[in-house]
């Protein structure tokens, strides 16, 4: 058994979210920063396992768009017929995520329905226990911390979303 | 049907094609071969997204710069879809050279955004490092002033008993002093040689303590017997009629307790002291109550207060702090290291129990000290001994010491005392000729000074108890040193060592540890 969902990659600019979908594509990393205009398209399969019946296979289409200061600014064709939002930052540039609770917030109340997964990326560059702490104090809801160099927790975040997807 | 979306955008170029929603392309524009006819939608994963997200409640899309491989190379492309129920109608128009050169921009503006970040942040690390250095200078300013004050005070209260010490004994070489004048000079050098060892011992105590280094020796003790031994020493301090001496002892507290009796007589000493220091009138109590008792512990609470001249409540909080001074100038008004509270406290703490201090300025200070104590099964303890024991019972008299010592001042000092008790000496100047002197003659004892050149006192103390012959492969060995710490006992532990008698050592004390190590 298998479905597609579509996937969002939203944020500020130099992020990292291409480097995160090319990490989880191809299993690869570059330090250049090309920057993104428009959307790239791409997609992978996850299979997991469904909590009564037999594995489902999840084909993700993920698109990654360009990166923005504020969500609202993103071209509203972009989000159509979209099953999940990933909003990434750089835990190094309090400026990718100083307006994050606003971020996520709006997201919420305009697609209601969507699953919201906030990333923190970058984590190699930090000590993750302070930018942890960091995080709590500016409230931000953060719910992984990722690094698209080392691939740390990527293949996870999408597992993760696959299992919400399938078990709910 | 293709005609509908080509009619919409005449002239311009583009691809147009019709799509079922099966993905089987229904018509196109150009007969593109590399296209799959029948699974369009699945030849690039823009296009299979499209059924779901145009949908026929949005059935008119435009998506602008999206990233694909078309025809084997990579371009940016607008695509407008039109959905008729199951068909799609798309036109896709390449626009790859326009949105590059957008491309080159966003690229540029968003490279010179990143270099301001870091420059932000650079700048950021810049001052903060600025900052911890400012700190860390401003830490070692303290540190250093610190030290300069601590060398500047110790530096003081070390020359001046000094200064006692080679005055008074100059003015004795001048033999140009009556009987009743040459009487105060000696009392002179001896107060301000006692004071000079407090000041000593407690640089030495604070260095144990602060290296971790000082150990709690928990024995039996008669406990009345230790604070008759306390009052004795003090009462004899109060022969001024304005000020009395008041020691009040719960009678029911157990005879013999367990504790590190020596710390525990340094504690209640140094707050003794501090009280007769700073209390010129009126009363000096020492009260200790039993808080509560159990089968095998007593709760002891000992109070030492005073009607003197109290302390500022600003300074109480930094009573117990390293190099504390709390009365402005007090080291040149009163004496004292600073040291003192400090290392107190620091003894308490070792020994489990708890210091507080009370005091109202103009009218007097209290401090409490609060012990758990065991409650010892013996009813006979260890004697104590805190004050000096001037008796002999003569048991030392003939007897044969070599004495092993460099220093000819502490040569001439242990032959003066020791003659006095009738001992037969021999002193040699090092290690190596206490060993030649022991294989020719027999001897009762050997006084080992620890630091002597050609062989030293733990070489020495080798020799004689692994290769000396008997009888004086055993002869009992006293170590005289200057060192103090316990580390030096630790290292002679294998030569079985009678005494050990740190420098400076009281006559008294000198004749008593022979006198133990003859036995």
């Amino acid at each position: 058994m298998s479905f597609s969902k579509k996937i969002v990659l939203l944020g500020h600019f130099s992020v990292g979210k291409t480097s995160l979908l090319r990490r989880f594509i191809d299993d690869q990393f570059s330090e250049e920063y090309i920057v993104t205009i428009g959307v790239q398209v791409k997609k992978k399969v996850v299979t997991v396992k469904h909590k009564e019946k037999q594995d489902i296979s999840v084909s993700f289409i993920i698109w990654d768009i360009e990166g923005n200061k504020s969500v609202k600014s993103t071209r509203k064709s972009y989000l159509l017929g979209t099953h999940g939002f990933i909003y990434v930052f750089d835990v190094n540039n309090d400026l990718t995520y100083k307006n994050t609770l606003e971020e996520i917030d709006y997201l919420k109340s305009t697609y209601p329905n969507v699953l919201v997964k906030v990333v923190g990326n970058k984590i190699d560059l930090v000590n993750a226990k302070n930018i942890e702490n960091e995080l709590a104090l500016l409230k931000i809801p953060v719910d992984i911390l990722t690094s698209a160099k080392t691939g740390e927790n990527i293949d996870f975040l999408f597992k993760k979303l696959a299992e919400e997807f399938v078990n709910g | 049907m293709v005609n509908k979306i080509i009619n919409k955008h005449q002239n311009k170029r583009a691809l147009f094609l019709t799509v079922a929603k099966n993905g089987t392309i229904l018509e196109m524009n150009q007969d593109l071969e590399w296209l799959d006819r029948e699974n369009f939608f699945e030849s690039n994963p823009f296009f299979e997204s499209i059924p779901y997200i145009v949908t026929k409640n949005n059935p008119e899309q435009i998506f602008t710069c999206i990233n694909f491989n078309f025809n084997g190379e990579e371009g940016l492309f607008d695509i407008e879809v039109v959905r008729e129920d199951d068909l799609f109608y798309l036109a896709i128009f390449n626009f790859t050279e326009h949105y590059e050169t957008s491309r080159t921009l966003a690229q540029e503006r968003n490279e010179s955004l990143l270099k301001t970040k870091l420059l932000e942040s650079h700048n950021s690390n810049i001052t903060l490092e600025k900052e911890l250095v400012d700190v860390k200078n401003e830490n070692l300013k303290k540190a250093q002033q610190f030290k300069d004050e601590f060398l500047a005070n110790m530096s003081h209260e070390i020359r001046t008993p000094l200064n006692g010490i080679l005055g008074f004994a100059k003015l004795l070489k001048d033999n140009s002093f009556s009987k009743e004048d040459g009487q105060r000079y000696i009392d002179a050098i001896l107060v301000s040689g006692e004071n000079l060892k407090i000041i000593i011992n407690d640089i030495l105590d604070f260095s144990k303590i602060e290296a971790g280094k000082l150990k709690i020796n928990d024995l039996d003790f008669s406990f009345y017997e230790f604070i008759d031994n306390l009052h004795e020493i003090y009462k004899l301090r109060f022969k001024d009629e304005k000020l009395k001496l008041i020691f009040d002892v719960d009678p029911t507290i157990p005879k013999v307790l367990i504790s590190d009796v020596i710390r525990l007589n340094q504690i209640l000493t140094n707050l003794l002291e501090n009280s007769f220091k700073f209390t010129k009138k009126g009363s000096i109590k020492l009260i200790v109550s039993k808080i509560e008792q159990s089968k095998k512990h007593v709760v002891l609470n000992f109070m030492v207060s005073d009607t003197g001249i109290g302390i500022k409540k600003d300074k109480l909080d930094s009573i117990f702090e390293s190099f504390s001074q709390v009365h402005d100038n007090s080291s040149d008004n009163f004496g004292g290291t600073g040291l003192g509270l400090a290392i107190i406290k620091k003894l308490v703490d070792l020994m489990g129990g708890t210091i507080d201090v009370n005091s109202k300025f103009g009218l007097g200070t209290t401090f409490s000290v609060t012990f758990n104590l065991k409650i010892s099964n013996n009813k006979l303890a260890k004697k104590i001994t805190l004050k000096n024991k001037s008796k002999t019972n003569g048991s030392i008299k003939n007897k044969r010491i070599l004495v092993a010592e460099d220093v000819k001042i502490n040569q001439l000092l242990i032959e003066k005392i020791l003659s006095n008790y009738g001992c037969k000496l021999t002193i040699v100047n090092n290690g190596q000729e206490a060993v030649n002197e022991l294989s020719r003659n027999h001897y009762d004892l050997l006084l080992l000074d620890l630091k002597m050149p050609i062989l030293d006192g733990y070489q020495t103390a080798h020799i004689i108890r692994n290769e000396m012959p008997l009888p004086n492969k055993n002869i009992p060995i006293i170590v005289l040193t200057a060192h103090a710490m316990d580390s030096e006992k630790q290292k002679c532990e294998p030569y079985n060592i009678k005494e050990y008698l740190s420098k400076p050592f009281d006559p008294h004390n000198l004749i008593s540890k022979i006198e133990k190590a003859l036995k």
